[in-house]
């Protein structure tokens, strides 16, 4: 019982971080995929004035994520950071730099400088996610064995991984470009609302194709995932999300960006509680439960009262933060990047 | 002292290092392009504080009133 309930908290961080910090990756993949540095300069501008107030607080759910999991399962994490080392050491470089080239690209003097920070930003913003992803999908494949490392390399370059890497990437560039359709109405720029308008059709139209073409892949790959993910609890998470993916769509054809906000978030929310409840009971499927893997119960304990306190704190303010920036309290002014580059 | 004195146990009495270390094997690969990431990112940390200290605060205020600040 409080295995599950540790595993609850668990799937809810990182569903979290799947809708909160995928759009932060996803704005990345905009800024990565804006075009040279005259055309893609008013997208850049864009990108820069929606993350600036939330981009630190979105990646609070990473942390939380982690220390639930070695807190709470100990032996499924030691797993997992045996054998999936190389992806996540990936995507740790990849934190470090995106934040680090974010941070520095206000300090660029020449075009030349702008274009490198720019870059390094845009790319591990994709980086990051996709080899994040890969692991989560290794993880849910069976490709972790519960004792000793399994291969380094052969456990997350399968079709599985690959597939969730792409996915994560795709469905965090469909987010942010609904999230920044909503941003371009409030600050007035109908020519950014078009653009993101259509970047949110495309991205969506590609994540269902590749969550259809997934389940494909994951019945030839991983059979019990793909029964887990298409009998119950875990089919109706899958069709939910199907649902307000759709839903979004036709919100975003029609131009309300406020409600797609939350169809979207829904969207992709549910595929990661999909997948948990399709994992049910098992951590590492087929060798380790969450029964298994879960610490003692007074450590459960502990670890669970402390995330209600940390919650009890952290929910609050970060509702203050999503409301002071949805009501535009928070904007700073719009300033295209990369068509202005000033020396000092 | 703290980790040398508890020797060879990692959480004392409980369990020995040997047996906490982990599995993986490309462990000093890891390490090393972390480090080689550090250094680039104190290499360019290093250049632009120089250029922000080479000019002054007044260029800094300037850019503040037209560039947005960032966190």
């Amino acid at each position: 019982m409080l295995a599950e309930l540790c595993a609850a908290v668990l799937v809810i961080g990182l569903t979290a971080y799947a809708v909160l910090g995928g759009a932060d990756f996803g704005a990345g993949f905009w800024d990565l995929t804006a075009g040279g540095a005259e055309r893609g300069s008013r997208v850049r501008g864009m990108v820069k004035r929606s993350m600036g107030p939330v981009w630190e607080a979105n990646h609070v759910w990473l942390i939380f994520v982690l220390v639930v999991m070695w807190t709470c399962f100990p032996p499924a994490f030691a797993a997992i950071m045996e054998t999936l080392y190389v992806p996540i050491f990936l995507a740790g470089v990849g934190i470090i730099l995106r934040g680090s080239a974010f941070a520095l690209r206000g300090e660029a003097a020449t075009i030349g400088e702008a274009r490198w920070l720019g870059a390094t930003f845009a790319l591990s913003s994709v980086i990051t996610p996709f080899f994040l992803a890969a692991a989560i999908g290794a993880v849910a494949a069976g490709e972790v064995p519960a004792d000793g490392p399994g291969d380094a390399w052969a456990s997350w370059t399968g079709a599985v991984p690959m597939l969730a890497g792409t996915i994560a990437v795709v469905s965090g560039a469909f987010l942010a470009a609904v999230f920044m359709a909503g941003d371009s109405v409030r600050a007035g720029l109908p020519d950014l609302v078009a653009a993101f308008r259509a970047r949110a059709l495309g991205a969506g139209v590609a994540a269902g194709a590749l969550a259809i073409g997934g389940l494909a892949v994951v019945n030839a790959d991983a059979p019990d995932l793909f029964d887990g993910l298409t009998g119950g609890a875990g089919l109706v998470a899958v069709v939910a999300s199907a649902v307000a993916g759709l839903a979004t769509l036709f919100l975003v054809w029609t131009s309300r960006f406020g409600a797609a906000r939350y169809t979207a978030a829904v969207a992709v929310g549910s595929i990661l509680v999909g997948l948990g409840l399709a994992l049910n009971p098992y951590f590492l499927p087929g060798e380790l439960t969450f029964d298994q893997a879960a610490a003692g119960d007074p450590t459960l304990v502990a670890a669970l009262v402390s995330v209600v306190v940390c919650l009890a704190v952290i929910v609050p303010s970060l509702i203050y933060l999503f409301r002071l920036t949805l009501a535009g309290r928070l904007d700073p002014e719009f300033h295209p990047i990369g068509s202005r580059q000033e020396g000092p | 002292v703290t980790e040398v004195g508890r020797q060879p146990w990692i959480v004392y009495e409980l369990m020995r290092t040997e047996d906490a270390v982990t599995g993986a094997d490309g462990i000093p690969v890891g390490y090393a392009t972390l480090g080689v990431v550090y250094i680039a990112l104190y290499a360019v940390a290093y250049v632009l504080l120089r250029r922000i200290g080479r000019e002054g605060p007044e260029a800094e205020l300037r850019k503040a009133t037209d560039v947005e600040a960032l966190p």
